[in-house]
């Protein structure tokens, strides 16, 4: 293998220095447990890498003002072991937790989990469900931020340049209470990619189980990630103390066959999804309880 | 590059390709071949080595991002040229049979027992999860491990 040039950055300043020396062949290295096995296996061979690992800023999760912020460097095992996470996002801690092995959430961050854009990554649909934007840092050192949502092209394709690199995740603390769960079904219970993923979360009325918002993401289940705005309506008129299993997973069935006509795993995923749907509304009504409780 | 890295307490300092894998620079550079290579792709865990202290796959580490790092390798574990307690308890408990994959679940499990002494047999099963074995079938890992926690100081 000939030798790869290799950037490595350790201020934002030095990171945008080498995102002025970025080719379409050149690729960001964050915790390499996509990129490593891509190279090795001969799908890319990039001329030069550039490792973000190194800029300890990005390593943070903190929050400023009502903002939960996610650093590029953040790994899945840093966001598990975060309190802030644990507490304002339920969603993305269990997303953290069903992914890869200890040694994979060890190294993985959840911006290349992003950035590797798979249709069936576990980071992205709390991402969705926590209408997170992402902060991307250009050549020139100005910083832009844009919706998670807005960043997939299609599979594995995002929009950003080669020039760019993601800084952070974000998203603003939802007014309490809320909840949010994220559920995934896999071909074996851990360490599996998603053969179908789905996050939801919902924002209560404080001391009832009255949703005043919803937000459902369904992953492993289209070219990208997206959301249900009918299962969104449907949450947003329940009663969660009542069962709704059935009707969301009605409207999340015709949403995988709308998304993925005649595909192979479709006569799977029809099936997969109503158990998926009532694991999640399963939790979300535990945790409404809690709520209830809480407020008491 | 000029890789400097701490392994199993010795500074070594070595020439190497910056995209370099960690388990490569052990295995071939540093003749510790006490490291495994199974699959290659961070799924089979027998590369497992610590990078300060968390279990990583050394297949995945490129040299630029173990530069300047404490590993332990399974080489690490033994003290005066004795098995240490998880070691023991490996073989007291059968937990070994063809033993390709022991360096990695060996790593794991230390790493496991560094921050939690007294894991759950389901805090176990996390820990491992992982590392793939194709003889044991498991349940003889996860008794070692219970053991070695049982014995621990």
């Amino acid at each position: 293998m000939k030798t790869i040039d290799v950037l490595t950055p350790s201020t934002l300043a030095e990171l945008a220095a080498g995102l002025r020396r970025m080719t379409p062949q050149s690729r960001i290295l964050a915790g390499g447990t996509d990129l490593m096995i891509a190279m090795r296996r001969g799908e890319i061979r990039p001329d030069r890498l550039l490792d973000i690992s190194g800029v300890k800023d990005l390593h943070r999760i903190r929050q400023e003002a009502n903002q939960i912020i996610i650093g590029a460097g953040a790994t899945f095992s840093e966001i598990l072991e975060s309190g802030l996470i644990f507490q304002h996002a339920c969603c993305l801690a269990q997303a953290a937790a069903a992914i890869g092995s200890v040694q994979i959430r060890n190294r993985a961050t959840l911006a290349g989990n992003i950035a590797t854009a798979s249709p069936a990554g576990d980071g992205i649909p709390p991402l969705y469900a926590l209408a997170a934007e992402v902060s991307i840092l250009n050549a020139d050192g100005a910083v832009r931020r844009a919706s998670v949502e807005k960043l997939f092209a299609g599979p594995y394709q995002t929009t950003l340049k080669c020039s760019e690199a993601i800084l952070d995740l974000r998203f603003a603390l939802p007014d309490p209470p809320a909840v949010s769960t994220f559920v995934k079904l896999g071909s074996r219970r851990t360490v599996t990619i998603a053969r179908l993923n789905l996050a939801l979360a919902l924002c209560l009325k404080s001391a009832a189980a009255t949703v005043t918002m919803a937000r459902v993401a369904l992953g492993a289940a289209g070219r990208t990630v997206f959301r249900s705005a009918a299962a969104e309506r449907l949450l947003g008129r329940i009663d969660l103390f009542r069962p709704a299993a059935d009707d969301l997973a009605d409207i999340l069935v015709r949403e995988i066959e709308t998304a993925i006509p005649g595909r192979y795993s479709l006569p799977y995923k029809r099936c997969a999804i109503v158990g998926l749907a009532r694991q999640a509304l399963d939790n979300l009504s535990m945790k409404c309880r809690n709520v209830e409780e809480t407020c008491r | 590059m000029q890789l400097e890295l701490m392994v199993n307490g010795v500074e070594r300092r070595l020439e190497a390709a910056p995209a370099r894998r960690l388990l490569d620079i052990l295995r071939e550079d540093l003749k510790l071949t006490g490291t495994k290579e199974g699959c290659g792709e961070g799924e089979c865990g027998t590369c497992t080595v610590l990078m300060d202290g968390r279990a990583v796959c050394a297949c995945l580490v490129p040299a630029c991002q173990a530069h300047g790092r404490k590993i332990v390798t399974v080489e690490g574990l033994a003290q005066d040229g004795r098995l240490n307690a998880l070691q023991t308890a490996f073989v007291e408990k059968g937990a070994v049979q063809c033993g390709f994959c022991t360096p990695g679940m060996l790593m794991s499990a230390t790493a496991l027992l560094a921050h939690n002494p007294r894991p759950t047999r389901q805090e176990i099963r996390t820990a491992l999860e992982g590392n793939l074995c194709r003889c044991t079938g498991y349940s003889k890992i996860l008794d070692a491990v219970e053991q070695a926690a049982e014995n621990h100081p």
